[in-house]
């Protein structure tokens, strides 16, 4: 067996993955904080919103202080807005629907979006020690590939920018391929939309998982 | 192939680079390194066949050394050089085969004016020549919310964030490159990328651009991203390469800004540092110019990579080089630490590559006219004296300006700053103008009633619960420091206003409710929703522009504006008054007055409609330049070409002199002249080292023993806050 055909082998094994993955994804609603309708969380989203506003007077951008003030890691969910700003940590999910809620306190169009990222075993096997099993949350990991979500904001062209708040960078200024990289993406609407969204090469059509390559 | 600036340090010339990307194209081409030191240290890298180890810049005699250069370059050799500095000093001679630009469009490449870019889509920071008045400088500084650099001519910088950090990063940089041509930048947020390209008589043969991945701590590229150059940038610089008729190397330095848009901060007439990473990418600039001065069709190109990093190696030191003694000898400290290549020593040769000029000198001002006949006739100093006229002006400006902020809806008054300074002669002023006081204390209070101050006319905003120092007192407003005394006020206080100092996100202070705490935030609008419903809410926010400058105090001012329509959201509450208190400097008047706070009037009305009062607190704005401090002469001594002027006043007299430039003025009569930009310092008359009162200012030739002197702008904090030192007690 020549090295050529290991690597068309991989090639295929790979993709063959990703879409087991997407399948298992296809029905799987992006993370949302819940609203307990009183004060407390009434006041948590009126303070979020403000930290925001304020934010983007001092440091016009990307909601970058959110990752600054919180970390990644394990979250139980359901989870309602009044505990998540009182928590240290947050999960992608969450700081996507802060990201979010972020963008939406300044105009234009924001949108959730879901990815499917490829590190490697290694690193999975570490993550999911990290997760205790105790934690009520979705699976998110499989063999190297891992289940993302992020924030995007549209411009008048329907060119979009993905905001990765747990990375807190551009993912257009993230590696196209390799370790960390983006293998599949998803951008959720929930109105009627049907134009597909323009983002660096690639066409992605709302509400479908598409396959991005390298 | 001769290659110069070998050094691979932390802070890296591009000579080793240079080199790899030659043998790479050329595995058989005879590589030199050419350098000032054994301790640079790419001299000893195997990817050179031979080194040529010159003395240091100070020792050579250059015209020897032209010739030496020229006689290894009439044997066929080609050069590149790796230092900017030698770059310069190799363009005025016409040597064919050193491959350098020509030296008269050089000088349209260099800092801070980028010449030769004008015209281009790319912008250029503001800058200021370091050698311009202190007040200008500190305006500057000011402006830019104190995000400046100061930078050295070739390379070098520092970022400072205060005026006393200023002047120690200023003399750091004297040291290496003396006092000509180093300047202010201001400081661009954004990504750094930069420009890396070679180009032969003016045609650019190939280009890159480069976005830093990793950094070290002193800014040097680690790690990079290499791609294409945008074509439209990529179009322009081939017009502008072309006008200087460019051969060699070049990196363009940029800021990338939020938006996208270029900031030019650098350019430097050599390859950079990282130009191997440039070669692993597939483009190699060393081996194109080469091809295009030889005529060499094509060389090897490796397989590209796009992202490069870093590693650090050790290699064996070349048996015939060896290194120094350890700890060195100072003059070789210095050359390891920073520049083994030595470049502050060849310019220190009179290799001159700056195109700044002197500013002429000022005239002295108007108020110091006005006084000069007065301080002639003072007897003993030191001496603080009032300024009445200046006072007089100061005030009436700013109630007229404050008139002016005002709406049908919204009336905008000026409470001064008593602490500030609590002269009874400026506290009458406010009773004459029409203003407010904002006093922080029981004392203070009674400071101001007692110049005929009402108390409906006072705005009390301490860290002091105010029940417990004026408990009865019916004053115009009354701001809490925390929400136990917001309680305690509104439940006691029969004042106009009741209200509450925020501590807005990212600001660092001990003051206020801090709002990035979502607990005192929630506590806050459930206790501003429980007051009684006759008590009229106010707000305060105090944050130092002088400290963090105009412009991103106005960012907070938004912030804190932002958050007070959230506390009316939240806790159903009308916000009827606003406080605003600055630390602004005098120098930000313009922009104060006819910029910021109008855009805050503005800000208020839209997003807090329901408040119909807002206040100002100047402080340091107002009454700085009411007063100046005369001293005499003591003593006049030189040392090192530098006179020094003993004076009869001290630190203690003027105790901000460290944190902001006073200028000084000589009285000579009934003129006094305000003293241009030198090297001379001003020295107080006590035993303690910081008692410094002036540096870089320039003595009239004839100052002697005797002498009176005027610090200027003492009438702030320099009085309030003036002690009793070194004078037994009295």
């Amino acid at each position: 067996m020549n090295g050529r055909f290991t690597t068309v082998q991989r090639h295929s094994s790979l993709s063959g993955r990703i879409d087991r993955v997407l399948r298992t994804l296809e029905d799987r609603p992006a993370s949302a904080l819940r609203d307990h309708k009183e004060a407390c969380c009434v006041g948590a989203q009126a303070w979020f919103h403000a930290m925001a506003r304020s934010a983007s007077a001092l440091e016009p951008g990307p909601p970058a202080w959110i990752r600054e003030r919180w970390r990644w890691g394990p979250t139980n969910w359901p989870l309602y807005w009044c505990d998540a700003i009182r928590t240290s940590t947050l999960d992608c999910g969450a700081l996507a629907a802060l990201a979010c809620a972020a963008f939406a306190t300044e105009a234009g169009s924001v949108y959730r979006v879901q990815l499917v990222e490829r590190f490697d075993e290694t690193a999975v096997r570490n993550w999911n020690g990290v997760w205790p099993d105790k934690v009520r949350t979705l699976r998110w990991t499989w063999q190297d590939l891992t289940y993302h979500e992020v924030a995007a904001i549209e411009d008048a062209h329907h060119l979009i920018r993905i905001w990765d708040p747990t990375d807190n960078c551009w993912l257009e200024e993230k590696q196209a391929d390799g370790y960390g990289s983006a293998v599949a993406a998803r951008v959720l609407v929930h109105s009627g939309r049907s134009s597909p969204f323009r983002w660096r090469e690639a066409l992605l059509p709302p509400n479908l998982w598409v396959k991005i390559d390298g | 192939m001769l290659i110069s600036g070998c050094h691979s340090g932390v802070n890296p010339s591009p000579g080793l680079g240079v080199a790899q990307s030659l043998r790479e194209a050329y595995p058989h081409a005879r590589l030199i390194a050419k350098d000032h030191s054994v301790l640079s240290s790419g001299v000893h890298c195997d990817v050179f066949d031979d080194v040529w180890i010159c003395r240091q810049w100070n020792e050579l005699h250059l015209n020897q050394h032209r010739r030496d250069l020229e006689s290894r370059l009439a044997r066929g050799a080609w050069f590149i050089s790796g230092l900017d500095v030698e770059a310069h000093w190799l363009s005025r001679f016409s040597l064919s085969r050193a491959l350098v630009p020509c030296r008269k469009f050089l000088r349209e490449t260099v800092k801070p004016g980028f010449e030769a870019m004008k015209g281009t889509s790319v912008n250029m920071a503001e800058t200021i020549d370091a050698r311009a008045p202190h007040d200008e400088i500190y305006h500057f500084c000011q402006r830019h919310g104190w995000r400046v650099w100061i930078k050295g001519p070739v390379y070098e910088s520092k970022a400072v964030c205060n005026w006393g950090e200023l002047g120690r990063a200023t003399e750091t940089l004297r040291q290496s490159w003396g006092s000509n041509g180093l300047f202010l930048q201001a400081h661009i947020p954004g990504r750094e990328v930069s420009v890396a390209l070679a180009a032969y008589r003016g045609r650019i043969l190939d280009a890159v651009f480069m976005r830093k991945s990793v950094v070290t701590n002193e800014g040097k590229t680690w790690g990079g991203e290499v791609s294409d150059v945008p074509e439209t940038l990529l179009v322009e610089l081939a017009g502008v390469f072309r006008s200087l008729e460019w051969t060699g190397g070049c990196e363009l330095e940029f800021i990338q800004d939020t938006s996208d848009a270029l900031w030019l901060i650098d350019w430097n007439p050599r390859f950079p540092a990282w130009v191997f990473g440039a070669t692993l990418a597939g483009r190699n600039l060393p081996a194109a110019l080469i091809a295009a001065a030889a005529g060499i069709d094509s060389f090897h190109q490796s397989t590209a990579c796009r992202q490069f990093i870093r590693v650090v190696r050790e290699v064996p030191v070349l048996t015939r080089l060896p290194l120094p003694p350890h700890p060195p000898p100072p003059q070789q400290r210095f050359a390891v630490s920073k520049h083994p290549s030595g470049m502050p020593l060849l310019m220190r040769k009179g290799v001159s590559i700056t195109r700044a000029h002197v500013r002429p000198a000022r005239p002295a001002s108007q108020q110091l006219a006005e006084v000069a006949a007065e301080a002639a006739r003072v007897g003993s100093t030191p001496h603080r004296l009032f300024l009445a006229g200046v006072a007089d002006r100061r005030f009436s400006a700013a109630a007229a300006h404050a008139k002016d902020l005002s709406t049908e809806s919204c009336r905008v008054n000026v409470a001064y700053s008593v602490k500030t300074n609590p002269d009874p002669r400026l506290l009458r002023r406010i009773v004459d103008f029409g203003m407010y006081a904002e006093v922080i204390s029981a004392a203070e209070t009674q400071r101001a009633m007692g110049v005929g101050l009402q108390p409906a006319r006072i705005v009390y905003n301490g860290p002091v619960p105010f029940h417990l120092e004026l408990p009865g007192l019916q004053v115009a407003a009354v701001f809490a420091d925390s929400l136990p005394a917001l309680a305690a006020n509104a439940a006691k206080v029969p004042s106009q206003w009741i209200g509450v100092r925020l501590r807005p996100p990212r600001v660092q202070s001990r003051f206020g409710v801090p709002l990035e705490d979502p607990e005192q935030f929630q506590r806050l609008t459930a206790l501003v929703g429980s007051l009684h419903p006759k008590v009229r809410l106010a707000l305060s926010m105090h944050v130092q522009s002088s400290h963090v400058g105009i412009s991103r105090w106005n960012a907070i001012a938004s912030s804190f504006i932002r958050f007070g329509a959230a506390i009316q959201q939240t806790s159903g509450r009308r916000v009827e008054c606003m406080n605003f208190g600055g630390g602004w400097a005098p120098s930000q008047d313009h922009q104060l007055w006819h910029e910021v706070l109008p855009g805050v009037v503005r800000e208020v009305s839209r997003d807090l409609p329901t408040v119909n009062h807002v206040f100002l607190e100047p402080g340091r704005s107002l009454v700085e330049p009411t007063a100046i401090l005369l001293t005499k002469v003591l003593e006049v001594r030189l040392i090192a070409g530098r006179r020094e002027a003993i004076i009869d006043a001290s630190i203690s007299d003027c105790p901000t002199a460290e944190e902001t430039p006073h200028p000084v003025a000589i009285v000579r009569g009934a003129r006094l002249e305000v003293l241009e930009k030198g090297g001379d310092v001003v020295l107080g008359r006590t035993c303690m080292e910081q008692d410094v009162l002036a540096v870089d200012v320039a003595f009239p030739r004839d100052l002697a023993e005797g002498a009176m002197l005027a610090i200027c702008d003492v009438g702030a904090y320099d009085a309030s806050m003036s002690y009793s030192f070194g004078r037994g007690g009295t």
